[in-house]
Parts: structure tokens; C-alpha cells; sequence
């Protein structure tokens, strides 16, 4: 029996075969040279040039009245934006410009990843290190506003100014009567439809919105196209679509007294009851049929990537960057849009990011300055270039040819004529983590009527919290 | 005695055979499906899943284009740099502070060592939401935010690290320990000397492990650092999931680069792994 | 001659304690300091924080004392979330360890597909969870996924395994055993790598089978790895997170709601950081508990 014997402590160096050795460092140094190859190179090319930009003859911003002398002083302004494309071109691309023009006024960009925005924001807040400008989504504004974390903005902007807006994009960004973000852009939903798959079912989906599809009529067209293999509609983002087709079984010209306007309406004005409102009969027998689709196949249950498209799903119910994915990605598929279904109402949801202001900013005038040059008619003109989708301001809407054709001139119809912003909350991060929950209980084949009840119950403790703590 | 042919090995080689195959299958595909997705148009990514065929672990029409985006124009090498720098520091720094504070808790006997002992594993129990906020005001406080050193500085103090290597050096018998110590060793060249190169598999062990950890860390990157040019890669792969969208070629080409250091530091950590003969000075 | 440990394990007898602990200190000066400074200070500000009730977003503090505690103990949501966090560490060591073992056994040096096995079963461990989410999430679909496509093959009906809730939380367990199982395995690696090729042959010269060499050297000389890798799969097992948040958002009907999920929820979505904190420290006493346990029952002599 061999004795292992002790060599001063030292155990024997390990002796692998020679020729494991030699192949294994190649495959290493190989490899690790690739990479180094890789990074190094893409470090050398990663300067990406930028797109000119067309300085203005005028200012972007009138700096005179309330924001005078912003921009006199060396400022670092700090920006949470979100991460990713096309901000991270896009809004890179305004800033060069903006320090260009305001060259003592350094802008900080942070960019976030999107389902992280909200939880660094109260991070970064509870550290005392709050950004001065916050890029965060409309219905955010409220809950912010409400916590007073954001500062009101119409003191800095002339009347004249705020016109050009949308009014849906101004009442998004109201809350208690004050305006606190500026939208740099819109956002509504159409039914983007495969031409096999209806072509071969023998349907032709509508194409005007006096045409419009109900949501039962749509439910047996999309019945029709639903194969073993293949989903008839495939609902992206989920609970963000779902909550503005649920609300379309209400009325908006209903006495407002009457389940059919509280199921439009989503809450009461003074944001204080939601019970009622999220589970008016009206929304629970919508939300029935949405479970009979889940039931029958008709949708998904669990998310596919880029379903419609590649033909796993027949059609998409998604926004202008739908369309943008589909001439972009996938360019071999023919397909058409219908406007959005409804209910009893023609109705969808509206609105998109917008730019806010720290309440504890410590320069407002800086912060303000940027928030309007990003969404003055220049900012969005020049942001139309990297994100395709309806401005936010009337005036630059209209630069535009391409909201006269299909498939945006639907887009342009549906907004100006049957589009209302999502329901403000001030504790929009808890409704809408909830309403997740709810969504995905009901596709799991959970009781309708008992969980959209529970559902405005939590919403409505949670409700009533935040109205005891806050006056 | 050659028990090659008996029926009992026989049944053993191909259950074992069998097991192989299994694993390899399990555990392999997934990553083929991976690397040959990032080689894939958009297009036909998703399109060769569903119905199963050789076309989804196999580009059929292969191309760079996912890489050449992530590279050229979303600057992902200097990601890949970043990433490499932090973990690459945090390894270091984990292994040596580690080593040094598990060899005291493991030969050492110290009144209250235990206590300590007890103290450094509660500190790993914690959740990180609840403790987030106050490191973030700590790193703040010593001015590390925005700094490469806020990515690592906190971690490489680990009760991972230092339990791990306490019961890797609680396996080595402590003959050679105390032959050294009659020699004269002081505790340092002990451990230098005699310790260290007796538990090398636990080391790279430890290495590995930590790299991994700091190759995957995406919470903490994002509180501590808001500059965009020191970010590193799980924050890269993260932001091709907008609000709007996701751009999965570029998702899958920077995953499948992502893997590769981690890969070749386990190939190369590979030579530690060999069962050599021990050597203790035991006697039959 | 004995087979199995005739070595003495533990601390050198020091010539006195106090150079023992002048040793001590000196080697864990800076390991403390850094210990100090970046994990007790932290976790020492969230046991406070648990007294509060305390709101990120308008940083208002109100003292509480041992109310958030008190709600604790009666919160539905809260006691649930423990149910299943419970549940999930239970399915997932049971089955991780023992199978990190078998793949461990596998992957020894001395046997000659053992890298091609190493290789292939620490991929999964170093593929970004995102990638895993979203194959796996695709896996399971009833309608285009593989894993129902073979069931139907053989005339079974075709299972919904994220969205039907007795089936989530398995479904999920197994994505994350896959995932590190390669992790534990290559603890045991290590462990394995300990244990002198002598003891083996000293058994084989006693007669002992394959079986028999395994329960009776390698079980008995990996109980030290056992053990850690148990406190490390628990620890791990309460703290999941990540994969709760991208794949299940702790549904459906709350099946996957583990601890920390909810956790996050009330301290980032409801704004309760405070209660939150006290639900962590919680959490944390629970996990002592269970490594108490561990350390009582695999003390290693």
C-alpha cells in the first residue's frame, strides 16, 4: 500500500495530461482573446456619431419672466430618464444640443431600466439625493404629485405655451388643480391583424372608427382565428391595455350617479372612492368575456415574446411602437390595423411619459428651463426623429403628413375623438400592482365578481390609507 | 480481478451513459439555444422555438448583426470592461479578506469565537430591500457613490466567503499546522505556507463563486452608480426591455457574450479541481 | 487501522489566550472594520427602521414601537407569504441537494466524461435569469410550449404550469433548481476534493462495494459541506427573489408570493418601508432558527 508522505506541508503540484493542458490553454487563450477582441474593438467603435441637429434661429425657451437667470450660474442638473433605446439616442442627442445652447448648465443623465424607475426614485429620494429632473410615466404624475415629491410647474409657463398641448396630456400631468409634467409625446392602442390569418378565416375587420368593432363582435372574429397552434389576440402589457378596454362598458354621458358612468369614470372626482367605480357590474361583465377568451385560448394566459408577429398570435392589441416593431423587425409580415374594440363606448386609454421637477430641487429655474426646452415645439420635433409617435403638442402634430395615412391617421383619430388619460391615483403603484394580481388571478380562471370585488376593496384600504396620512 | 464484463457493470456503464445524456440534454440545450439565438435575424428568433427542429439550435441564416449592435452602437464594450474591472476587483478582494478572517475563526482559539462566528452568519441573513436605503446613505457618506468602488467595496466583506472558507480550512488536519509551528512559523507564514496551498480547490471555489455574484449583482450597480459610461452588464441587458418594447437580438447577443468570462474562469479554475493525492503524512 | 477520520479537527491549543487574541485581532482587524461599517451598521439602521412607520417617498417617520411586529403576526398576506416561502425552501433542497450530490459523484476528475458533466451543468448557473426566465416561460406554454407538446403526445391533458395555482410554485422551484444546481454541486466538488483517495482504497482492501465506500467514507467526511450547503440553500431559498419578480410577480392568486416578494411590495409599492423592515428582521430570526437547527444536528466533531 503506498505511503502518502508529507514533503515540507507542500502538497505535489497537480499534473494533468500534457495534452489536456495544451488543447485547454488554447481553447482559454483563445477564447479570452476573442473577447478582449470584442470588448476592445467595440470600446475603439462605440462613439456613435450623432445626428445633426438644426439650431433654431430663436431660443427654444422664453427665458424672460419667471425664468429669468436660469442658466447664468454653472449648474449641474441631474436627470433620471429611462435607460434603453431610443432614449438613450435620442434624449443623449437633445442634451449635446441643450448644453450647446446653455453652456453653464451641465445635465447629469441616469438611466434607468424601466421596471427599476420607480423603486430608485423613492431610493434615491429616501438618501437625500433626489434628481432635479424626473422623465417618469402620466399616471405617476398624480401619485407623485400627491406625495409631494414633484413641483408645480404652471408659475414658469405662459397660458399661450400650455395650449399647444393636448388637453389630454395636461390633464394627466394635473393633480389638485396644478400642472406637474410636461408629455413629450401620445399614446393609444390599435388592433394590428395578420392578413393570412383573416383573409384566410374569410373576415375583413373594420377600418374606420364609425365602423369599430364591438368587443363581442371582435370576440368571435378572433374565435374564428384561433387555432390549436396559434392565439387569436395577443394582448402586450397586459393590465395597461385591459384597464382602458373595461372602461369602455361604462358612459361617460351617463348621470353620473349611474354604474355606467362610475364604470367609465374608474373613480370618483375626488379621487377618494374607488369602490363602485373599479367593480361596477358593467366592468365585471366585460371583464367576464376577457375570461372566456383566456378560457378559450383565444389569448394567452402567460406572455409570448412578439406573438403576433411571428405568427403565434393573430393579432396584437399595442401602441404606435407595435407598428414600429413590426416595419422595423419584421418586415415580411403583411398585416392592416382596426381601431381598438369596445364595450359600450368607443374608448381607449391615453397618454405617455412626461418630464417633472423635484419638489427639493435646489435649482428650479435650471430644472424648469430643461423640462420646457424638452418639450418645446423644437424638443419635440427634434425627439419625433428618434421616437415615431404622436407629439404631445398640437403644433408639431401637425408638421407631420404621416398622421393623415393609415395606419396613423387611426391613431390620430382614436386620440382626438374617444381617448381619455388613465384614472389618477395617488397611490397609483399599489392600483396597478394590484390590478396585475387581479388580472392574472381572472386568466388563472379565478370568479370574476369576487375578484374584481376584492380587487376595489385593497385598492380602497389602501386608498383610504394614504387619505388618512395625507390631508 | 477484472470486473469489467459483469452484468452488474454492464447496467452501471449505461445507466450511467444514460445519465449523461440526460444532463447533457437538460442542462445544455438551453445555453445551445441561447448562443445560436444571438447569431439569428430578429426575425427568426422566436420563430424557431414553437415548433421544435434543428432550426432552433441552429441559425439557419446566421449573422452578426445582434453583436455588431450591442458593440458599435450601444457601446457595449465598455460594459464588458466595467463589468471585468468590478468583479475581477471584488474576487480579490472577497478571496483575501475571507482568507484571512476564516483562518483566524477556524485555528485560532480566541475567546468569544464563536460569538463571532455567530455575528458574521446573521449578517448574511438579511434581506437586501430592508438594508438598501442605509447602505446607500453609508457609501454615500464615504463619498463612493458614482465611484468603481462603491460596486465592490461593501461586498468583498462577506460572511459567505469567510463561512466557506472556515469549513474548507476545518477539513485540513492540523498536523501540518503545528509540524510548521515547531519549525518556528509565525501564524502568517502558517497560513501563507502551509495552509493556503492545501486548500486551493476551496480558493477557486470561492473564487468562482464570487465572481459570479459580482458578474450578476444588477440592484446595487443601479443605486450606487448613475453614470452611464461605469455601468455594467446585467444593466446593459436590463435596459433592452423598455416600457415600450424589448430588442431581444441585442438581449441575446450581450447574454451570450456576458457568459464567457464566467466560463473561461471556470475552465481555467479547472486545474484546481483535479483529485491529486493528498498528501499528510498519514499512516495505514 | 481505522477507517474514517483519525485526524483532529479545530483550533491549535495556543500557548495562552491572550496571544491567541492579540493574534485574532490583528488578522481580523480590517475584515471586522469593513463588517462593521457595511453590514451591522445597515442592518442595526433597518431594526430601527422597524419601529417606524415610515413612507420613502415624503419621508415621514412615525414611531410605532412594536406595532408594525404586532400587524405582522396578524397579516394574512404576510403569514401566507412565509407558507410559501416554506414550501419553496422545502421543495427546492429536497430535491437540489441530494441531486448536487449525485452530479457531484459525477463529476470527479477520476471518470472521464466528468467535465463534459461539469461543463454542462454549470451553464445554467452563468446564464443571465432573464434568458432562463423567458426560455423557460416558453416551455410552459400549454399551447406552443415543448413540455405540454410531449404530454399531449401521449394523450395527457396539457398542463398551465406559471398560471395554475397548485402547479406555480413547483414549476417555478424547478426553473430555479436547474438554475443552481451546479452552484451546490460544485460545493460538494470542492468537498469531495478533501477527502484522500486513501480512505477508498482502505475501504475497497476491507471489501466494501461502491455503495458501501459511499455511505460509510464519503457521506460521514461531507458532512461539513452538507451542512453548509444546506444553511446556504435555506438562506438562499428564503431570500429568493429575482425569480418570483420576473417570472410569477408572486401569482397566481399569491401561490409565489414568497417573503421577500412581499417585502418589496409593501416597502417599494405601498410605501411602508418600515413595516417592511420589520417583516425582514422577521425573516432573518427565522433563518437563525433553522441554521440553529442545522448546526445542532450536523455538528461536526
Amino acid at each position: 500500500m503506498p505511503k502518502p508522505t508529507a514533503r515540507n506541508g507542500k502538497r505535489s503540484a497537480p499534473q494533468p495530461h500534457a495534452t489536456d493542458q495544451i488543447s485547454r490553454r488554447r481553447l482559454l487563450r483563445n477564447s479570452i482573446g476573442a473577447f478582449l477582441g470584442f470588448g476592445i474593438s467595440g470600446y475603439l467603435l462605440s462613439d456613435g456619431s450623432q445626428p445633426t441637429v438644426h439650431a433654431a434661429t430663436a431660443p427654444w425657451v422664453d427665458t424672460t419672466g419667471p425664468l429669468e437667470g436660469a442658466g447664468r450660474e454653472p449648474v449641474t442638473l441631474r436627470f433620471l430618464d429611462e435607460a434603453g433605446s431610443p432614449w438613450d439616442e435620442g434624449h443623449e442627442a437633445m442634451i449635446t444640443e441643450f448644453q450647446r445652447q446653455y453652456p453653464s448648465i451641465k445635465v447629469q443623465r441616469n438611466a434607468m431600466p424601466f421596471t427599476e424607475l420607480y423603486r430608485q426614485i423613492q431610493t434615491q429620494v429616501a438618501a437625500s439625493e433626489p434628481p432635479d429632473v424626473l422623465y417618469i410615466d402620466g399616471p405617476a404624475v398624480a401619485s407623485f404629485a400627491a406625495e409631494n415629491v414633484l413641483l408645480p410647474l404652471n408659475p414658469y409657463i405662459p397660458a399661450d405655451d400650455l395650449h399647444d398641448f393636448y388637453p389630454s396630456s395636461l390633464e394627466e400631468a394635473t393633480w389638485g388643480g396644478k400642472l406637474y409634467g410636461l408629455a413629450s409625446e401620445q399614446s393609444v392602442p390599435l388592433l394590428y391583424y395578420r392578413l393570412d390569418a383573416f383573409e384566410a378565416a374569410g373576415i375583413k375587420p373594420p377600418d374606420s372608427l364609425a365602423t369599430a368593432w364591438t368587443w363581442p363582435q371582435a370576440f368571435e372574429a378572433l374565435k374564428k382565428v384561433t387555432k390549436p397552434d396559434r392565439y387569436g389576440l395577443d394582448l402586450i402589457s397586459g393590465q395597461y391595455l385591459l384597464a382602458g378596454c373595461l372602461r369602455s362598458a361604462g358612459d361617460p354621458k351617463a348621470p353620473k350617479t349611474s354604474s355606467a358612468y362610475k364604470a367609465w369614470a374608474g373613480i370618483s372626482p375626488d379621487g377618494r372612492t374607488v369602490v363602485g367605480y373599479q367593480d361596477a357590474p358593467e366592468v365585471i361583465r366585460a371583464m367576464q368575456l376577457f375570461q372566456d377568451m383566456w378560457k378559450q385560448n383565444i389569448m394567452p394566459s402567460s406572455p409570448i415574446p412578439d406573438a403576433m408577429p411571428t405568427g403565434r398570435a393573430a393579432a396584437w392589441l399595442g401602441a404606435e411602437w407595435a407598428e414600429g416593431k413590426l416595419v422595423n423587425k419584421y418586415a415580411s409580415v403583411k398585416w392592416s390595423v382596426t381601431p381598438a374594440p369596445y364595450f359600450h363606448s368607443p374608448f381607449v386609454h391615453n397618454g405617455s411619459l412626461a418630464f417633472t421637477v423635484s419638489a427639493r430641487t435646489r435649482h428650479a429655474k435650471e430644472a424648469v428651463l430643461f423640462a420646457r426646452w424638452m418639450t418645446s415645439r423644437s424638443g419635440e420635433r427634434l425627439w419625433f426623429q428618434y421616437n415615431p409617435q404622436l407629439p404631445a403638442r398640437r403644433s408639431v402634430a401637425n408638421t407631420t403628413d404621416v398622421y393623415k395615412r393609415v395606419p396613423k391617421s387611426l391613431d390620430l383619430q382614436e386620440f382626438e375623438r374617444e381617448s381619455a388619460p388613465r384614472i389618477r391615483i395617488p397611490i397609483y403603484t399599489q392600483y396597478t400592482a394590484l390590478l396585475n394580481q387581479t388580472i392574472t388571478n381572472v386568466s388563472a380562471g379565478a370568479d370574476v365578481k369576487t375578484e374584481m370585488t376584492a380587487f376595489a376593496s385593497k385598492v380602497q384600504t389602501a386608498l383610504d390609507d394614504f387619505w388618512s396620512t395625507h390631508k | 480481478m477484472n470486473s469489467a464484463h459483469t452484468p452488474e457493470s454492464i447496467l452501471r456503464r449505461v445507466g450511467l451513459a444514460l445519465a449523461v445524456l440526460v444532463i447533457v440534454l437538460v442542462f445544455l440545450a438551453p445555453y445551445e439555444w441561447l448562443v445560436a439565438s444571438a447569431f439569428k435575424p430578429y426575425a427568426d428568433i422566436f420563430s424557431g422555438v414553437f415548433s421544435l427542429s434543428v432550426w432552433t439550435f441552429v441559425p439557419r441564416r446566421p449573422t452578426l448583426v445582434n453583436f455588431i449592435a450591442v458593440f458599435r452602437d450601444q457601446a457595449f464594450g465598455r460594459y464588458v470592461f466595467n463589468s471585468l474591472l468590478v468583479a475581477g476587483a471584488q474576487v480579490v478582494g472577497t478571496v483575501l479578506v475571507s482568507t484571512v478572517a476564516a483562518f483566524v475563526l477556524a485555528r485560532v482559539r480566541f475567546p468569544g469565537r464563536n460569538l463571532v462566528f455567530g455575528l458574521v452568519l446573521v449578517m448574511l441573513l438579511i434581506p437586501f430591500d430592508a438594508i438598501v436605503i442605509p447602505l446607500f446613505t453609508t457609501v454615500r457618506t464615504l463619498h463612493l457613490q458614482d465611484t468603481y468602488w462603491g460596486f465592490f467595496l461593501p461586498w468583498i466583506f462577506s460572511p459567505f466567503g469567510i463561512f466557506f472558507l472556515k469549513q474548507v480550512f476545518e477539513e485540513l488536519p492540523t498536523e501540518l499546522d503545528e509540524a510548521a509551528i515547531m519549525d518556528g512559523a509565525s501564524p502568517l507564514r502558517v497560513l501563507t505556507h502551509v495552509v493556503v496551498p492545501n486548500v486551493l480547490p476551496g480558493l477557486a471555489t470561492l473564487a468562482l463563486f464570487t465572481f459570479l455574484f459580482a458578474w450578476d449583482a444588477f440592484y446595487w450597480p443601479l443605486v450606487v452608480m448613475s453614470d452611464d459610461t461605469k455601468q455594467l452588464i446585467t444593466v446593459f441587458i436590463a435596459k433592452q426591455t423598455t416600457s415600450q418594447t424589448q430588442f431581444w437580438g441585442n438581449l441575446f447577443a450581450a447574454s451570450a457574450v456576458a457568459t464567457i468570462p464566467v466560463i473561461a474562469l471556470f475552465v481555467w479554475l479547472q486545474r484546481y479541481y483535479v483529485r491529486g493525492i493528498m498528501t499528510t503524512g498519514l499512516k495505514d | 487501522m481505522p477507517v474514517g477520520p483519525a485526524r483532529r479537527k479545530g483550533a491549535w491549543p495556543s500557548p495562552s489566550s491572550r496571544r491567541a487574541l492579540l493574534t485574532a485581532g490583528a488578522f481580523l482587524a480590517v475584515p471586522l472594520a469593513g463588517l462593521l461599517i457595511f453590514r451591522v451598521g445597515t442592518i442595526a439602521q433597518a431594526a430601527a427602521n422597524s419601529l417606524y412607520q415610515y413612507d420613502l417617498l415624503s419621508g415621514q417617520r412615525v414611531f410605532t414601537g412594536a406595532g408594525n411586529y404586532l400587524r405582522a403576526v396578524h397579516d394574512a398576506g404576510f403569514l401566507q407569504s412565509l407558507s410559501v416561502t416554506f414550501q419553496y425552501a422545502a421543495m427546492k433542497i429536497g430535491v437540489q441537494i441530494p441531486l448536487a450530490l449525485a452530479i457531484a459523484l459525477l463529476m470527479q476528475k477520476s471518470w472521464r466524461w466528468a467535465s463534459v458533466v461539469r461543463t454542462a451543468v454549470y451553464l445554467p448557473v452563468v446564464t443571465p435569469f432573464v434568458v432562463v426566465a423567458t426560455l423557460w416561460a416558453l416551455m410552459y406554454n400549454p399551447t406552443i410550449g415543448i413540455i405540454d407538446a410531449l404530454l399531449r403526445k401521449v394523450h395527457v391533458a396539457p398542463l398551465n404550469f406559471l398560471i395554475d395555482p397548485r402547479l406555480a410554485l413547483p414549476s417555478l422551484t424547478a426553473v430555479t433548481i436547474w438554475k443552481d444546481l451546479g452552484f451546490t454541486a460544485l460545493i460538494f466538488l470542492a468537498g469531495l476534493q478533501g477527502i484522500p483517495q486513501g480512505y477508498y482504497e482502505a475501504a475497497q482492501v476491507d471489501g466494501a462495494g461502491h455503495w458501501r465506500q459511499f455511505w460509510s467514507v464519503t457521506l460521514p467526511l461531507l458532512k461539513r459541506f452538507t451542512l453548509f450547503s444546506l444553511v446556504i440553500a435555506t438562506i438562499n431559498a428564503f431570500q429568493v427573489y429575482t425569480p418570483v419578480y420576473v417570472m410569477t410577480q408572486g401569482g397566481p392568486l399569491a401561490r409565489t408570493e414568497v417573503a421577500t416578494y412581499y417585502m418589496y411590495e409593501r416597502a417599494f409599492l405601498f410605501y411602508q418601508m418600515g413595516y417592511a423592515s420589520a417583516l425582514a428582521i422577521i425573516v432573518l430570526l427565522i433563518i437563525l432558527g433553522l441554521s440553529a437547527v442545522y448546526f445542532r444536528l450536523l455538528r461536526p466533531e
